[in-house]
C-alpha cells in the first residue's frame, strides 16, 4: 500500500461531506470534508505502485477545474484514470459544490 | 464469436500479443504457464480483441490486444458454473473467497439471475492455476438486460453484507456495467463502466450519460 499526497490552491466552498465509489476491483471509494483553509489537499491510498505521475496528472486537473476547499481520500483498488476522474468528479456533485467561479 | 468483458479465453501458446508498450517479462512468462487471458472492457483495435494478462503478483496486470484466430476456446462467468464442478471446488478449497460462491447461489436463487464468477475466483477455476488468496473478494457478474428492481438490489446487498467475505458484484446492462452495491444506494448518477470508458449515468438502461466537465 502506497499514500501519495498532492495539495493546490483551492477558492470555492462546498457545502457538505460526501463519500462515493466502491470498495472493490477496478474502483475506488472518495471521501470529501469541506474545509475552511484555501487549499485542496488529496491523500490517495492504493496499491498498485508506479504510477505516480498518472496520478498527479488526474488530481492536478480536476483540483485545478473545481479549486474546491476540501479534504479528499481516495482509496483506490486498481482503477483506471477515466474511472478516478469520474468518481472526483461524483463526489463532489454529492458535496454541492458552487458554480465555478 | 460474440465476447463480453470478464469472459475468459484460453489462447494458443504461439500467441502473439499486440501492444504498443514492450511486453514484460513477466506477462511472457505467466502466459506459457497459463495460457489464458481475460476479455477487457474496451473497443476492438483494427480487428484485434482487447484483453488483460494476470501475473502472479496482485498488481501484475497488463492488457495487450489478440487476433481472433488466437483463441482456443472462450469460458463466460455464467459456463464457469455449468460446466465446471464448482460445488466440488468449494468443499475442497479452504479459500474463504471460493466457499462464499455458495452462499451468493443461495441469496440468487429466489431471483433467477443469470451470474457467474469473474476476478480470481473465475480464473481460478478455469485455469486451475491458484490465484485467489486468504484475502480475495469474491468478484460476480451478474448480466441484467432488463431493469433489475431496486427492491431486489436492497435485498441482495442486505444478504451479502452479513457474509464475512466482500462479494463485489457488477451488474453488467446491454450499456454498460455498474456496481450492484452503487445502484442499491446512490440517489445520484452513479458510474457506468462502458466500451468508451467510465461514465456516470441515473438509469443504468436507459443511460443519459452526465460526463465530466473539464
Amino acid at each position: 500500500m502506497e499514500s501519495l499526497f498532492f495539495q493546490y490552491p483551492a477558492k470555492n466552498k462546498i457545502e457538505r461531506q460526501s463519500h462515493v465509489g466502491v470498495v472493490g476491483s477496478g474502483d475506488l471509494e472518495v471521501l470529501v470534508t469541506p474545509s475552511e483553509e484555501p487549499w485542496v489537499k488529496v491523500e490517495v491510498r492504493t496499491g498498485m505502485t508506479g504510477f505516480e505521475q498518472t496520478w498527479e496528472k488526474v488530481i492536478e486537473r480536476f483540483c485545478n477545474y473545481y479549486a474546491a476547499q476540501a479534504t479528499i481520500q481516495v482509496n483506490d483498488f486498481g482503477a483506471t484514470p477515466g474511472v478516478v476522474s469520474l468518481r472526483l468528479v461524483q463526489a463532489l456533485e454529492v458535496s454541492g459544490h458552487h458554480e465555478i467561479s | 464469436m460474440v465476447m463480453n468483458p470478464h469472459d475468459l479465453l484460453k489462447i494458443k501458446k504461439t500467441t502473439k500479443l499486440s501492444s504498443s508498450p514492450e511486453i514484460p517479462e513477466w506477462v511472457t512468462e505467466s502466459l506459457q504457464d497459463v495460457p489464458y487471458v481475460v476479455v477487457r472492457r474496451a473497443p476492438m483495435s483494427e480487428g484485434m480483441i482487447p484483453i488483460g494478462v494476470r501475473g502472479k503478483k496482485r498488481n501484475q496486470r497488463f492488457g495487450a490486444y489478440i487476433a481472433e484466430e488466437d483463441i482456443v476456446h472462450l469460458i463466460s462467468p455464467v459456463t464457469i458454473l455449468q460446466k465446471y464442478a464448482w460445488r466440488e471446488k468449494i468443499s475442497n478449497s479452504p479459500m474463504p473467497a471460493i466457499k462464499a460462491l455458495g452462499h451468493v447461489h443461495e441469496i440468487f436463487k429466489p431471483y433467477n439471475l443469470l451470474w457467474g464468477p469473474a476476478g480470481s475466483v473465475g480464473f481460478e477455476m478455469v485455469s486451475k492455476c491458484q490465484t485467489v488468496t486468504k484475502s480475495s473478494d469474491l468478484d460476480v457478474v451478474v448480466y441484467a438486460d432488463e431493469v433489475l428492481l431496486i427492491e431486489v438490489v436492497e435485498n441482495i446487498v442486505n444478504k451479502l453484507n452479513q457474509l464475512s467475505v466482500m462479494v463485489d458484484v457488477q451488474i453488467e446492462t446491454p450499456n454498460g456495467s455498474v456496481s450492484l452495491r452503487e445502484y442499491a444506494r446512490e440517489k445520484g448518477p452513479i458510474l457506468m463502466k462502458t466500451i468508451d470508458g467510465a461514465k456516470l449515468v441515473h438509469n443504468p438502461w436507459e443511460p443519459e450519460f452526465v460526463t465530466a466537465p473539464y
